[in-house]
């Protein structure tokens, strides 16, 4: 079974997706800061991690650049769900390595399922 | 004898009676002359009085003044001291060519330079905090061109509340998107019937509430494109772009926006082969989509027509929407580019609206330093054209 990590810090939208991913067959995994997710990542290596950048506690670059500089986390997929859209940031972004930006209010969730799937075929 | 004398006599009685004439008359010149400088004391008086109100407004005024006559500085006001931190014996007297070598000088002179004698409100960073509006008028006396009066205004305080204003709008609508998105996904999942079945008017009325939500999310787009636009960063992604291509892809996805109206939508290939330019893909899309949806949402019946090809020099690129809609007012014509503003026949027509749309337009073309205008007759419909610079 997948394994996936949500970092997100909005509970509805976390538990959208892990009730959907879970009805996709998927092994889904809930953290609600940087530091749990970080955690979460040691005790079980995720295949693919969604996760919000601005959250309240702690930052998504960090967690990004982190698993981007392990030699054992850095095939990690990395879809990054976000409320922004500012080009500065996906630059950033991408430039650290992510497989995808999703902002949020120009995504339905089946879509960003639909991205989960693609990468974790 | 006496008749001898009596001609004499005469003579001294009319010496006698000039001389006292001549007194008279001396007299009258002196009070006359008295009289005067009376009045040139007064004057003088009158004068100083008015040198003194003068020097002291120009003292105690607010903006800073710079007085230029020939080659020279002649008069500065305290603020001038401060803004330029100088001293005014080091100043006056001082000739331009010297003055143009102080650092401190340094932009005022680039300014004089680019924009000559006489400009208006010109928007300056003085110093890192320090923002200031600059004013050049020419004096002349008897026709003659004699010198200019520099006025130097600070509006650091307008600048830091603009910036503040703005910071707000972004984080106040970066704050929204987060609970607008979970009510977008989760209305999509009802309508969906991902969480159970739905009857018909209960799914008509998500649909109508996923509907409005969306409409909230593009407010907010709004917003958040015109607080970008105000803090100066809104370019960001510059690479070849296939203009054409684009406006074709957006004129096939509005076809099927317009297919519950009775209106059909045209595209006019351009004449010649156009290379890819130097642009920011996103934004020049957003403002095809702005004025394709203007176009359709105004035009109740009839035709919306794009047409891409270059300008008579055929350096920039030229795209033109036209639609038989319901046109803009004359009176309203200089206001239709400005912040919040909405045609009275465009607020009746569709109540939703931010208002944003045509300013974003205008700014996003302005910073690729391409054109943006248009041609209207209120009810008989309107185009709209863009330039880009091809680069």
């Amino acid at each position: 079974m997948k394994q996936i990590l949500i970092i997100e810090d909005e509970d509805l939208l976390s538990n959208l997706l892990q009730k959907k991913l879970s009805a996709l067959g998927y092994g889904v995994r809930i953290a609600k800061s940087e530091i749990q997710g970080l955690e979460m990542i040691e005790e079980q290596k995720p295949d693919l991690l969604l996760i919000d950048i601005s959250m309240p506690q702690g930052n998504g670059f960090r967690v990004i650049r982190k698993i981007k500089r392990s030699d054992d986390l850095r095939d990690i997929s990395i879809i990054v769900i976000s409320n922004s859209g500012r080009q500065e940031e996906i630059n950033t972004a991408k430039s650290l390595g992510i497989n995808e930006w999703i902002v949020k209010t120009e995504f339905d969730l089946e879509q960003v399922l639909l991205k989960v799937r693609n990468q974790l075929k | 004898m006496l008749s001898k004398n009596k001609q004499p006599d005469s003579r001294l009685e009319k010496k006698v009676q000039d001389l006292e004439q001549g007194t008279k008359d001396l007299k009258d010149t002196r009070s006359a002359l008295m009289n005067i400088l009376e009045d040139v004391e007064e004057e003088r008086g009158k004068v100083e009085i008015e040198r003194d109100r003068t020097s002291a407004i120009i003292k105690s005024f607010a903006d800073g003044l710079l007085f230029i006559e020939g080659n020279k500085v002649t008069l500065i006001n305290p603020k001038i001291e401060k803004f330029f931190d100088i001293s005014e014996e080091d100043i006056l007297g001082i000739t331009l060519t010297n003055l143009a070598k102080d650092k401190r000088f340094k932009s005022l002179f680039a300014l004089i330079e680019k924009r000559g004698d006489s400009f208006s409100r010109e928007e300056l960073m003085w110093t890192k905090d320090l923002a200031v509006e600059i004013s050049s008028t020419p004096v002349f006396r008897d026709k003659k061109n004699t010198g200019k009066i520099i006025i130097i205004h600070d509006i650091s305080r307008e600048k830091m509340i603009e910036r503040m204003k703005t910071e707000f709008v972004s984080i106040a609508a970066h704050q929204l998107r987060t609970p607008l998105s979970a009510i977008k996904w989760i209305l999509k999942m009802m309508i969906d019937g991902d969480l159970g079945r739905l009857n018909k008017s209960q799914k008509e009325f998500l649909e109508k509430t996923y509907q409005s939500n969306e409409r909230m999310i593009h407010l907010i787009n709004d917003l958040l494109n015109v607080a970008r636009i105000e803090e100066g960063r809104f370019l960001q992604d510059i690479k070849k772009v296939d203009i054409v291509g684009m406006v074709q892809r957006r004129v096939t996805s509005a076809r099927g926006l317009v297919k519950h109206k009775k209106v059909t939508i045209s595209f006019t290939k351009p004449k010649t082969k156009i290379s890819k330019t130097n642009a920011d893909a996103e934004k020049i899309y957003l403002v095809i989509q702005n004025l394709m949806d203007n176009a359709i949402h105004y035009t109740k019946e009839g035709k919306v027509d794009v047409k891409v090809g270059l300008t008579k020099d055929k350096k920039s690129i030229l795209v033109s929407v036209s639609d038989t809609g319901i046109g803009i007012a004359k009176d309203q014509e200089s206001r239709i580019f400005t912040k919040f503003f909405r045609g009275a026949n465009a607020v009746k027509t569709e109540t939703e609206g931010s208002g944003l749309g045509l300013f974003i337009v205008k700014n996003i073309i302005n910073a690729h330093e391409g054109k943006t205008w248009f041609e209207s007759q209120e009810g008989k419909g309107s185009t709209f054209y863009f330039t880009l610079p091809i680069r």
